[in-house]
């Protein structure tokens, strides 16, 4: 999958004018670009800062120049007087480098050996514009339509790339998925919730050609779609609504960022201008305050307010935070290597990492803006008072129940609460904003602020077009030029890494399966030309990534089923051909989500406060700070992105369906598959109230007939009615369920637990809810196909 | 080959054995790993080299025991109590609360040389010091932090900030569980935990290796128990209809993760039947109980402030302990018991008589069962906080954060018996001999499992990681 070395021919940034090393004829070999990731990877394991065998160091001219034990080791402009290159091309497999290795790739050695041959340049010091031929730093091409042989089958360009993977390896793109599944797979895709069973009838009874688009626009242009796809992004910016570390206080304000983000989604704010505002939204001319709340992306840093702490290396650790996260959202790039060394695979040298770093340093604080109470906040507010009121009376109680000997202890620990008081309302967002005195930074030797390094300013990686200062009279760039450059069409990285994201969360794997690493270390794109082509047409739609999402849901490709084929998964295990969709298990918050909204309980409103659903004894016992007073019912029942994020005791079930760490940013999920989330998915008190519930609502169905009953729970549950085996088994169940029930009349009352069923009937209620869990259960129902 | 992160070969691949190369015999055994919640993917289950230790019961004493009280005897502080430490020793020294010119507090407590090999231990510990001759006492360990959570984090992760897998999800990685019905890598705690699950978190390993976390009252794991109304042929009809749903959706499909999830879906029911009985401790001889003390009284431990529990943490940790022997016996491989809190700035004195009560005797019998058990050579316990107590006093009655020299405590799975390493200088302040870092500490305990530290990593972010970062060396001399 490596794209070959000859095709990265020369390609330079216009804007700068130079010549890139590439492969062909001789042009000249980069040392950043070609060589250093090829030294990084085959020789310095043994040959460089840690090891030095043979005493032989590779990571710096001086030293390889030099030599080990055995003499120089290159010698430039004669490659063939280089002992490097003749230790990698011997054919005795005893001493050829690297040691019990296989051999270097011949398009390796070729670099090498030229690169040697030009006199081996390798700059002394890595500054200065460089230029690097690795693939995700080059601009982003403009690949030409592919010709293919199957005309009817592509509906949009994306199809013509797919195809044109596909047509030469004789493989045919995978039929269309049926009807039912497709808008079951776009609702989710698009709103993470289920088509309703009347969505799905009017899709089936839509003759029109273009009966499918409609569906998509209808979810678009749904407040879910906002829902599902802020989702995405909060991952991305480690959200959370408390300060984790140790003292963990709630960030009760937090939700106003992460609403801003669903409004932002929702009404379509093109990604370059969603950038600019979370990067440096303070920084605009007349900033709004929803340009200047834009910047809390920064704030859902953890803050680490222990007793005691080094309070200046606190707040550095957070800039450290931001700029790596900042670096893996949207340049894609592991530039936090570069914290404590020049990294040592990709061209970022430790000073262009705090070049960065200056950034968020030099003029700027964390600021906690005032700003007005809505309704929400003063329902809130009152019913954290009230929660304060309760617990110093619980607490009075004890002490008045306390052993004579304890009462002095705990009455003095009454006093302390009672003197805090109740919470105060004080309405604030988190944002960042402009210090007073601008602060220097120097590097942070290995990574500790106390050993200074040089003196840095503002500047972003010369690897990447350069900086341009929206005010040229000003001597400085600040966070508002950062953000610019990052959205500069010339700046290839953002588009490529947003529009692989966009892809990943459509068929559940980017074209770059590495997210979080466009770099050398990182995996190539499966397809490169595909990936231009996504990543140019985000940027030429004017950064809309509706647009973008509906193109791709739109295409053939999009539209493939899922279900596997052996003699094309022998070939293509992973799928990287895209020769169908893909099947996989939902996020953990969907999978709460359409359980309640199969159920009919789900609670649709948008935004607002976060929510705290009842959690079990057993987990208050390790927090160590413990907060936690449950909402009342209608309330848990809204989406599960707005349980509250407690990052040192997460909502428990979420983490089991491998809902990420919220306190560093995550660009992939992992989907596990464990008999922890069996434990969840059958004994959860909320899904089997959901059970009940939907049990209820589809019980005079069942009444009628078990057929009826099983058609509507199933077209609740999976879009469509169940098919004959599927069926057998499902009545079968309820059958043996029925006698079961008849038989254990307690236990039957005890699973219906007073919920408003049909009096005379408990068995055949039993068993339908009994029925109905177990469809909450399948494979399918928690999957998108 | 490209670089590629590991996580993109996923289990999925394991299963169908399409990505790794594995052949078809290897499935079964994976299949059966996966269900335990880990299959071995870092060492191919072998490890690189023969182990020692096959479980390891990791005894975290969260907060900062003071070691100048319990393990490190100091008997120049008393004559120099009152008076602040040598300028020298103390620039560039960096404290939580105190200032470097605070002064010295000699230990109130006797300590008395123990067993057979001579290992010197306080009063407060009387227990404890009766397994001297089992010990490996480190009285040289050192740390990166003065503050409570990146120190959890690097005795939990071996790296300081969040994010980074715990030393039990690099095991499980390694070698994979040898039970069948209960996770690989289990966590226990009596009292809080600063930074929560981080502590046992799978960090960027697959999510099969993280801790779990199983509560000592009431369900073990989270949702074991069927709700009220669901008898077990309730749920066995239940699964019945289940599987077969799951197996037409397989055939159809052809996605191996549907035959993953129908294993799931059963391993959950025989855990339903057995982590049950894992807790149930009426097999368990009276004699074992009271070694234990599994019933002593703390009735008369005055809380200290409303959102902790003394007297839960002081009744749950025997019980965890004993969770851990069984834990073991049933191939449980790794197991922490956290215990808290240490976190002794004031109220040392009574706040140590308090925890060397609840731990002393219940570690010391672990020791001992698991010795009697024959189970102590292939178990490695450790005794450790993520810091020590300064030699310097904090208040009347306190000590503060000290990670520049501190004791930790090690016994069987292949460490010495009856043996000190390190020494720290005649104020307890550094260390004077032997520096044991922790991620030495790390890569020994990898080591005593058969893993090779350097060896052991997961590519993630353009890079090979470990659970040593990039340090960490082999503490030979402690190696029985």
């Amino acid at each position: 999958m490596r794209v070959p070395l000859a095709m990265c021919l020369a390609l330079a940034w216009s804007l700068t004018g130079l010549a890139l090393g590439a492969a062909a004829g001789d042009d000249p070999v980069d040392y950043a670009g070609s060589i250093k990731p090829i030294l990084a990877r085959r020789c310095l394991g043994c040959h460089g800062p840690e090891k030095q065998k043979a005493g032989l160091r590779l990571d710096a001219r001086k030293l390889a120049l030099k030599g080990g034990d055995s003499g120089p080791a290159i010698v430039p402009g004669k490659a063939a007087e280089s002992a490097v290159l003749e230790r990698i091309v011997t054919s005795d497999a005893s001493i050829r480098m690297p040691l019990q290795k296989p051999a270097l790739p011949a398009a390796e050695i070729d670099l090498l050996r030229r690169w040697i041959d030009q006199g081996a340049t390798w700059p002394e010091t890595e500054s200065g514009r460089r230029a690097s031929s690795h693939w995700s730093f080059r601009p982003i091409a403009n690949p030409e339509l592919p010709t293919v042989q199957n005309a009817s089958w592509p509906r949009d360009p994306i199809d013509r790339f797919v195809l044109a993977g596909l047509e030469p390896l004789g493989i045919a793109p995978a039929r269309e998925a049926d009807q039912p599944t497709l808008l079951r797979r776009l609702s989710l895709d698009l709103t993470g919730l289920l088509p309703t069973p009347e969505e799905v009838a009017a899709f089936l009874a839509d003759p029109g050609p273009n009966a499918y688009e409609k569906a998509v626009d209808r979810l678009l242009a749904s407040p879910a779609f906002g829902e599902r796809w802020a989702g995405y992004w909060l991952d991305l910016a480690r959200y959370a609504d408390s300060d984790g570390f140790e003292q963990d206080d709630p960030r009760p304000f937090a939700y106003r960022w992460r609403d801003w983000v669903i409004n932002a989604i929702n009404t379509d704010i093109p990604f370059d201008r969603f950038t600019i505002e979370q990067i440096a939204g303070d920084l605009l001319p007349s900033a709004t305050e929803d340009q200047i709340l834009a910047t809390g992306f920064h704030r859902n840093t953890p803050a680490d307010r222990e007793g005691g702490i080094d309070k200046e290396d606190a707040r550095r650790r957070s800039i450290v935070d931001r700029v790596n996260t900042v670096g893996t959202v949207w340049l894609g790039l592991t530039v936090g290597c570069a914290e404590c060394h020049s990294h040592k695979f990709d061209p970022i040298s430790a000073d262009e990492y705090y070049s960065l770093y200056a950034f968020f340093n030099d003029e700027t604080d964390d600021v906690d803006r005032p700003t007005t109470a809505v309704r929400n906040d003063l329902e809130r507010h009152a019913l954290a008072v009230k929660a304060f009121e309760e617990r110093v009376a619980r607490l009075a109680e004890q002490v008045e129940k306390a052993p004579p000997e304890q009462k002095p202890k705990l009455q003095t620990a009454l006093e302390r609460v009672k003197k805090r008081g109740p919470p105060e309302l004080k309405a604030e967002l988190a944002v960042l904003g402009a210090l007073n005195a601008p602060r220097r930074t120097h590097v942070h030797k290995g990574g500790n602020y106390k050993n200074e390094g040089r003196a840095v300013e503002p500047a972003t990686p010369a690897v990447l077009p350069p900086l341009a200062l929206r005010d040229p009279g000003r001597s400085r760039a600040d966070r508002l030029d950062l953000a610019y450059w990052l959205v500069d069409p010339s700046n290839p990285l953002p588009a490529r890494v947003e529009a692989n994201r966009i892809w990943q969360n459509l068929f559940g794997e980017g074209l770059v399966t590495t997210p979080d690493d466009f770099g050398s270390q990182g995996a190539r794109p499966g397809r490169p030309e595909l990936l231009d082509h996504l990543a140019r047409r985000l940027v030429q739609g004017r950064w809309s990534r509706k647009k973008l999402v509906r193109a791709i849901v739109c295409s053939s490709a999009y539209r493939q089923a899922s279900r596997r084929r052996p003699e094309i998964d022998a070939r293509d295990p992973l799928n990287r051909l895209i020769a169908r969709q893909n099947r996989y298990r939902l996020d953990a918050e969907i999978v709460r989500d359409i359980t309640l909204q199969a159920a009919g309980l789900l609670n649709p409103r948008v935004g607002g406060p976060s929510m705290r659903p009842p959690v079990p004894a057993s987990f208050k016992s390790f927090a160590f700070q413990f907060r936690w007073a449950t909402d009342p019912p209608e309330e848990v029942h809204r989406r599960a992105m707005y349980i509250f994020l407690q990052r040192n005791m997460v909502f428990p079930t979420l983490p089991v369906f491998d809902r990420p760490d919220t306190n560093v940013t995550c660009v992939k999920r992992e989907r596990s598959n464990t008999p922890l989330q069996a434990l969840i998915l059958l004994n959860d008190p909320e899904e089997l109230e959901a059970a009940r519930a939907l049990a209820l609502r589809t019980f005079s169905a069942a009444t009628r007939s078990i057929d009826a009953g099983l058609d509507e729970l199933s077209r609740i549950c999976l879009g469509a009615g169940p098919p004959p085996r599927e069926r057998t088994v499902l009545a079968g169940l309820y059958a043996e369920l029925r006698n079961r029930s008849a038989a254990a009349p307690s236990d039957a009352e005890a699973l219906l637990a007073g919920a408003a069923f049909p009096p005379g009937r408990p068995a055949d209620a039993a068993a339908w809810v009994g029925v109905c869990r177990v469809m909450l259960n399948t494979d399918a129902f928690v999957s998108r196909e | 080959m490209d670089a590629f992160d590991q996580r993109t070969i996923s289990r999925r691949d394991f299963l169908t054995g399409s990505a790794s190369g594995l052949g078809a015999a290897a499935l079964g055994s994976l299949l059966a790993a996966d269900l335990a919640a880990s299959p071995a993917l870092g060492a191919g289950g072998q490890g690189h080299f023969p182990a020692k230790a096959k479980s390891a019961i990791f005894i975290f004493l969260a907060g900062g025991p003071s070691q100048v009280d319990l393990f490190d005897p100091k008997p120049l502080l008393a004559e120099h109590e009152g008076k602040p430490l040598p300028e020298s020793l103390t620039k560039d020294k960096q404290f939580a609360f105190i200032s470097p010119r605070a002064k010295l507090k000699a230990s109130r407590y006797a300590f008395k040389k123990r067993g057979r090999c001579g290992m010197d231990f306080s009063e407060l510990v009387p227990h404890l010091a009766g397994c001297a001759d089992d010990l490996t006492m480190i009285r040289s360990m050192r740390t990166d932090s003065f503050n409570h959570l990146p120190g959890h984090f690097l005795l939990s992760t071996g790296f300081r900030q969040f994010g980074r897998p715990s030393m039990g999800a690099w095991v499980l990685y390694g070698l994979g569980s040898e039970s069948s019905d209960l996770p690989g890598y289990v966590v226990l705690t009596s009292g809080p935990v600063r930074g929560g699950g981080a502590n046992w978190s799978n960090g960027f390993l697959p999510p099969q290796y993280q801790g779990v976390r199983f509560n000592s009252q009431g369900d073990p794991v989270l949702n074991l128990s069927s709700p009220r109304g669901i008898s077990r042929e309730y749920q066995r009809l239940s699964l019945d209809a289940l599987g077969a749903l799951n197996r037409i959706r397989a055939e159809e499909a052809r996605d191996p993760e549907i035959e993953a999830r129908i294993d799931a879906y059963e391993m959950a029911f025989r855990m339903q039947a057995e982590a049950p009985a894992l807790f149930d401790l009426g097999g368990e001889s009276r004699r074992t109980l009271d070694d234990y003390g599994l019933d002593r009284d703390f009735s008369d431990i005055v809380p200290t402030a409303f959102r902790e529990n003394p007297r839960e943490a002081a009744a749950s940790f025997s019980k965890n302990c004993l969770l851990a022997r069984r834990m073991v016996e049933r191939g449980v491989r790794f197991v922490t018991v956290f215990h808290g809190d240490w976190d002794h700035h004031s109220n040392l004195k009574n706040g140590l008589a308090i925890n060397c009560r609840v731990i002393d005797q219940p570690v010391a019998a672990l020791i001992s069962d698991l010795r009697r058990r024959g189970l102590l050579e292939s178990t490695l316990v450790v005794i450790a906080g993520e810091f020590g107590r300064t030699c310097l006093a904090q208040g009347d009655d306190g000590r503060d954060h000290h990670p520049y020299a501190f004791s930790v405590l090690l016994a069987g799975g292949g460490v010495k018996a009856g043996h000190v390493h390190g020494a720290s200088d005649e104020f307890g302040f550094e260390v004077a001999e032997n520096p044991v870092h922790v991620h030495d500490l790390h890569a020994t305990m990898l080591h005593l499992f058969g893993l090779d530290h350097l060896r052991l990593t997961f590519r993630t972010q353009g890079r090979d990681f470990r659970l040593t970062d990039v340090a960490g060396k082999v503490v030979h001399d402690i190696l029985a």
